[in-house]
């Protein structure tokens, strides 16, 4: 038998040979003064790497890390992050309909037959439209700018953005 | 992957918001999370806090681990993404020498001359440690001191396991010719 290569001794000192590979090499270590030399460095090199390093971390790492936490989990401000933009699409979709319901009411009578999809849904819109201006007219904007306001201020406060921007989960994929 | 039923816990506690049950999980990573910082960044003043980022980073994005893969490998996954933006945006300098050193590296595996005379057995492998590139650095930590297989650190580092097993293989050949030269320096000793 040769003398065992580099490979095969890293194979035979993390225990991925199968019993019989192993008693081979074993038997062949024990034989050759040379091969004997390699393993024993081998050996004395595993045993060091799982030694632990000096790893300068302080008593109160800990309780740092726990001071340091937002105050709450992030899951809520997320959610409420949706509710936010929701209510943003909401109020932007009403003020289309409001700034555009004359070309919407134009559109609905010179296409009474409804041929298309689009055609259905700009209907339906401009119904849905027309209806909430039928009732409030101007009012109702103002009124729900004035609620979208208040809910803006009162979710996107400095702490939430501070927190989002400093420590703004970055994934990197790994293609260095 | 079947987490344990107390590191299931431990994440459900945690996701309702128990930050007792947070502690508990920041006490048992913060060696793993320490020991890859250490190997990927170096020996850096801001080491504790980068430490402390990556468990921030545990906690904004609990909601967000998926129970297919490990804890300990998430985990150690943000700790090595949270290095690795650290050293491109405070010290490009030291992340473009990583690019360059795995670049000379790649073509003829020699390492930077290490002055070892003066040092003992332990001090020797750290500075060989450190002089390898990061990459095979951050296997070997997590091999012999966290005892993760291949895919968890390939899943970690995003790259195959052939790659980690061949970065794995050529580290400890370059470790093992600086204690064999140990060796040799001794015979010659009186
Ligand atoms: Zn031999």
């Amino acid at each position: 038998m040769s003398h065992i290569s580099d490979s095969q001794f890293q194979e035979l000192l993390d225990d991925n040979l199968n019993e019989r590979q192993s008693k081979l090499f074993l038997r062949h270590i024990w034989d050759c003064p040379q091969c004997r030399e390699e393993w024993q460095i081998y050996r004395q090199l595993k045993k060091t790497l799982m030694q632990e390093p000096v790893v300068p971390l302080s008593n109160h790492f800990t309780d740092d890390t726990m001071a340091s936490l937002p105050s709450r989990l992030p899951r809520f401000i997320i959610q409420r992050w949706i509710i936010a933009v929701s209510s943003l699409s909401i109020l932007a979709g009403i003020g289309a309909l409001y700034y555009f319901r004359d070309i919407l009411k134009r559109i609905v009578l010179t296409n009474a037959g409804f041929e298309s999809p689009l055609l259905q849904l700009t209907s339906i819109l401009s119904t849905i439209g027309n209806f909430i201006l039928r009732i409030g007219g101007d009012q109702v904007v103002l009124f729900l700018i004035a609620c979208f306001a208040l809910l803006l201020i009162g979710l996107l406060d400095k702490k939430v953005f501070q927190r989002r921007t400093k420590h703004s989960f970055q994934v990197i994929n790994g293609t260095l | 992957m079947n987490q344990p039923t107390d590191t299931r816990a431990l994440i459900n506690q945690i996701r309702h918001g128990n930050r007792d049950a947070f502690r508990t999980l920041v006490e048992q990573n913060k060696r793993l999370v320490s020991h890859v910082i250490y190997r990927t960044a170096g020996h850096i003043n801001d080491h504790e806090d980068l430490c402390q980022d990556v468990f921030i980073k545990v906690y904004q994005n609990i909601h967000k681990f998926r129970e297919d893969s490990k804890l300990s490998t998430w985990i150690a996954q943000i700790a090595f993404n949270t290095s690795i933006n650290y050293l491109r945006k405070k010290r490009p300098s030291l992340y473009e020498d990583e690019s360059r050193i795995l670049a000379t590296y790649e073509t003829n595996e020699d390492l930077p001359d290490i002055q070892i005379e003066k040092m003992d057995r332990n001090q020797r492998i750290a500075k060989a440690i450190d002089s390898l590139p990061l990459q095979m650095r951050t296997v070997i930590t997590l091999y012999h001191l966290e005892e993760m297989s291949y895919k968890e650190i390939g899943e970690i580092m995003n790259m195959p396991e052939g790659t980690m097993k061949s970065y794995l293989f050529r580290a400890r050949k370059k470790l093992k010719n600086v204690l064999s030269q140990e060796l040799e320096l001794k015979d010659i000793q009186p």
